[in-house]
């Protein structure tokens, strides 16, 4: 092989590490799209969420977003609990959450959220509560720096 | 998700087995090595790989998909500088002093290391269930940690008392403690965080530890500088106590451990440096290499001669001199690299080394039991601490310790404990997603809603 040809080749060798690693940066980039995509829904939570047509189904949901704004969402149970483990089956995981922070029920005049004698409180519309709430549609609730919305 | 996930995975293992092949080829043409050893070795180790590729779709669908082809990229780089050196010795041989090709036995413990990675997956089938085995991982890690202190097990080489020898076959037990000490630091700590992180009181902005809390760090103090004084091995002990007070800071956020730990290591280094004349020499050769260039200096001497002759792009594979520099194959293998690859190269090795502890650091913050998170961080720790050492050493920006190269060096112990991480790692992914993911009933809604959050 000519002294030309493998110069070309070594620096070519070089070329593909460094596209290796722009791949793994492509790749890396779709986590921070994850992130943003869960920062606008939260961002859109007040006006557009009002705007939003009823959902058909008559489940409830719960969506969840923590501190570093990944949001996941829950369909509620009678008598679900949220916390920080346990038997919690909302599982928050915030330094300010109880192991078992608050509990939803489903009453006959909707659900009602209890917090369960948690250490830090529950906030619920920006006001801390000391009795059971019953929740309307898009109410925010808040654990810590975790926040959670309520959605009929 | 998950398939997107094992796509972007083998697309990637595709590039990574077609860079190691054009590499082996330039070694090769370059030494005009015509040995077969090298195509024999593509095909197995390609089957090898998309075997693992496989075993990863089966058994963890939802893991990071960039923690297993960097592995193996750096796995496969060190392969093909052992294979280069081994050329070079062959060229070199004479019948007095026979060359020992390793290429070959490390491909095996590479091998090994990707059947290990892939049982670890199959055993631990939730990482959480590993902490029922918390004082099991302390006994276990702290006896490998002091295994080569036995007379008629342990074998001295080269200074450093941190071998054992067992029919016939030679083992570093401490890569292994490698894997358990994390494991017990990390269900220790999750059980133990909320106490560690009550503060007494403040002094100068900077909490102080109840007496009674500071046992621990104590504790692990004492046990590495029972393993510098006993084995004579700076950078294990450096690397068990660093791992400790980095997941204490991890487990309680509070900066005093941080503090602490660096005036126990402060003052450790100084005791070291006064008793031991190992330690002693370390520094002068680290201080003043040059004065010392004809022996014991002699080694990073020719490794910083082997970085300067390599330049910003290097001498090109097989064109180097990166035999001249003694354990080029496994504690200088960074020097190798510096010369052929040049500065482009090295840089390139670093930022593979980078991204992998920055994939274990993000499972640590998206995992959400202590637990896991602790574990993910202590393995980002050994990672990151070993590439710090080794990285640092052989570039005399710190003194020379004995530390692996992490994947690429060669050796067997070491090699193996990697993957079995690599196998922890994506176990504890692959949990963590499915734990994120939104619960079944409405997986299908969040995720049309999440894509159209992409596209608008």
């Amino acid at each position: 092989m000519s002294e030309f040809a493998l110069t070309v080749l070594r620096l070519g060798f070089l070329a593909l590490l460094w596209i290796l690693i722009f791949s793994i940066l492509v790749v890396m980039r779709k986590d921070l799209k994850v992130g943003r995509a869960s920062s606008q829904r939260r961002d859109a939570v007040t006006p557009a969420q009002k705007a939003e047509p009823a959902r058909k189904t008559k489940v409830s949901h719960l969506v969840v977003i923590t501190e570093d704004d990944s949001a996941s969402e829950y369909t509620l149970t009678d008598g679900m609990v949220i916390g920080r483990g346990g038997k919690s089956s909302v599982i928050i995981t915030d330094d300010y959450a109880s192991t078992q922070h608050a509990q939803l029920n489903l009453t006959d005049k909707g659900w009602v959220y209890t917090d369960l004698g948690s250490t830090n409180g529950s906030w619920i519309d920006r006001k801390r509560i000391s009795e059971p709430v019953r929740l309307k549609p898009n109410t925010e609730i808040r654990i810590g720096r975790t926040v959670m919305r309520f959605e009929k | 998700m998950m398939t997107s996930r094992r796509n972007q995975e083998l697309a990637l293992l595709v590039l990574v087995l077609g860079i190691s092949r054009l590499g082996f080829f330039l070694v090769d043409e370059a030494t005009k090595n015509t040995a077969a050893i090298s195509r024999a070795l593509a095909v197995g180790v390609a089957i090898l790989v998309f075997g693992g590729h496989g075993v990863i779709r089966w058994l963890a669908p939802a893991a990071d998909p960039l923690i297993y082809p960097i592995a193996v990229q750096l796995n496969l780089l060190g392969l093909m500088m052992i294979h280069r050196l081994d050329v070079a010795d062959l060229l070199r041989e004479t019948s007095s002093s026979p060359s020992t090709p390793e290429a070959a036995s490390q491909t095996v413990w590479l091998m090994l290391g990707i059947f290990l990675a892939c049982a670890t997956l199959w055993l631990v089938r939730d990482h959480r269930q590993l902490q029922r085995y918390t004082f099991t991982a302390m006994i276990f890690g702290f006896a490998l940690l002091l295994l080569p202190l036995l007379p008629g097990l342990g074998a001295t080489v080269n200074g450093a008392r941190l071998w054992i020898r067992f029919a016939g076959l030679s083992f570093q037990p401490a890569e292994v403690a490698k894997i358990a000490l994390p494991v017990f630091f990390a269900s220790y700590l999750a059980k133990n965080r909320a106490s560690m992180t009550a503060i007494k009181s403040r002094f100068l902005g900077i909490g102080v530890p109840r007496a009674k809390d500071t046992g621990p760090i104590v504790l692990a103090w004492l046990l590495s500088l029972l393993v510098l004084i006993s084995q004579r091995d700076l950078g294990t002990s450096l690397l068990f106590f660093g791992l400790f007070v980095g997941l204490l800071y991890v487990a309680t956020g509070q900066r005093t451990w941080l503090v602490l730990g660096a005036v126990l290591f402060a003052s450790g280094a100084y005791l070291g440096y006064r008793l031991f004349g190992h330690v002693q020499l370390r520094v002068m050769v680290w201080l003043d290499p040059f004065s010392y260039s004809h022996d014991q200096g002699y080694q990073i001497v020719q490794a910083l001669y082997g970085f300067a002759s390599g330049g910003l792009f290097g001498r090109g594979l097989g064109q180097g001199f990166s035999w001249l520099v003694p354990y080029a194959k496994s504690d200088f293998i960074l020097s190798a690299f510096g010369e052929e690859l040049g500065y482009v190269g090295l840089i390139a090795l670093a930022l593979l080394f980078g991204v992998l502890v920055q994939r274990a650091l993000k499972i640590a913050l998206t995992t959400r039991d202590d637990f896991g998170q602790l574990l993910a961080a202590g393995l980002a720790l050994v990672l990151g601490l070993q590439m710090f050492v080794v990285f640092g050493g052989v570039t005399r920006l710190i003194p020379l310790t004995g530390l692996t190269t992490p994947f690429l060096a060669a050796g067997g112990s070491a090699l193996v404990a990697n993957w079995i991480m690599v196998g922890l790692l994506l176990r504890i992914s692959h949990t963590t997603t499915l734990l994120n993911a939104p619960s079944q009933t409405t997986t299908a809604q969040t995720t049309s809603s999440s894509s159209t959050g992409d596209a608008r």
